[in-house]
């Protein structure tokens, strides 16, 4: 069984990429998949003579790594993040996906409540590493003042905030700008 | 070639040997085991291992091989030479078949999870680390496949067990 090639017929996974297996038994149960910028959470779910089916949604590495520290529980990994999940259905031949709000999702595909991977201390060092790694999420606050620019320190490097980034007068609560290697995602504005 | 007073076939010790072996290797897998091949490293040996037991009970049902479980088919887009395809699938770690179990949209709560042995008189089992290593490929887990002789009753080794955390 190809994960990839049968995800990549779908449309917007045509480029699609296994990342890192989390839990594997005869086959991939839990995984990630990296879709160009975008890290995806897979879940196989069924496995029969029938069918194969997935279920994924667009995560993030703050997620993934609670899960990874039994900080959350595998369920909650799957429904947070986003609304808007996926189920992929492989019946041997035909690939067929339908994207649904996580609360339409049938119960019997969701992992079970209330369990947590329950990994050993270490278990996942190294993919918890590579997360964090990849994780460039930074959040600040800044106090609301009207200034002509705002000044932040960020690992020795340094970004200004000119007028540029407000519109009209007020402020927006997000921006995304590179600092050479360091791309901040978010700024939360108080 | 001997035989008795009753014309019985009689044998020495080392053609009973011979003979014996014989049976042994063709010992005695079902028919369909010719779809593939088993993978060299596979053997008989003792494995304490865990089982999720899909009918909630440790019986003959719950410890079908992956083939008979599908009703004697493979699994959707599966791969006909597949050995795993054809074996019953373990866990060393008792996490990891509650992992499974918790993913799997087959099993609901409460997980019924069986302990047991890889009795040889069954079959013969191979860690898929250990396989998937002598490949030269990575393997996070500890399942184990374990390749069932015909009329094996793989269940009498195991017994329920509570929660191991």
């Amino acid at each position: 069984m190809k994960i990839e090639k049968i995800f990549r017929n779908i449309p917007f996974f045509k480029n699609i990429v296994l990342d890192v297996i989390l839990f594997e038994s005869q086959y991939p149960v839990l995984f990630t998949c990296k879709n160009g910028n975008d890290i995806y959470l897979f879940l196989c779910c069924t496995v029969n003579a029938d069918k194969v089916v997935w279920i994924g949604t667009m995560t993030d590495y703050d997620t993934l790594i609670a899960l990874l520290e039994n900080q959350i529980t595998i369920r909650n990994a799957f429904l947070n993040v986003t609304k808007e999940k996926i189920v992929i259905t492989y019946n041997g031949e035909n690939v067929e996906y339908r994207l649904v709000q996580s609360k339409d999702i049938p119960e019997d595909l969701l992992p079970t409540a209330g369990e947590y991977m329950d990994a050993d201390e270490d278990e996942y060092a190294e993919e918890i590493a590579v997360f964090k790694n990849r994780s460039f999420n930074v959040e600040y606050v800044i106090q609301p003042c009207i200034n002509s620019f705002y000044m932040i320190h960020y690992r020795e490097k340094s970004i200004m905030l000119t007028d540029e980034y407000f519109v009209d007068g007020e402020s927006v609560t997000e921006k995304r700008y590179d600092i050479g290697e360091i791309q901040v995602k978010k700024i939360a504005l108080a | 070639m001997c035989y008795d007073k009753n014309e019985n076939q009689i044998y020495d010790g080392d053609e009973l040997s011979s003979i014996m072996k014989k049976e042994q290797a063709e010992k005695k897998f079902p028919s369909y085991f010719t779809n593939f091949e088993m993978p060299k490293w596979a053997r008989e040996q003792e494995l304490e291992v865990y089982r999720a037991c899909a009918t909630g009970k440790v019986d003959h049902e719950s410890f079908l091989n992956s083939y008979e479980e599908n009703g004697f088919q493979i699994s959707a887009g599966g791969d006909k030479k597949n050995p795993q395809e054809y074996s019953l699938s373990t866990y060393l770690k008792f996490k990891d078949v509650k992992r499974f179990m918790t993913m799997d949209s087959r099993f609901g709560i409460p997980f019924v999870i069986a302990k047991g042995i890889t009795n040889p008189v069954h079959g013969i089992c191979l860690e898929t680390r250990e396989w998937k290593r002598n490949l030269g490929m990575k393997y996070k887990g500890s399942h184990v496949d374990w390749w069932l002789y015909t009329d094996a009753e793989p269940c009498r080794e195991f017994e329920v067990i509570e929660n191991e955390n």
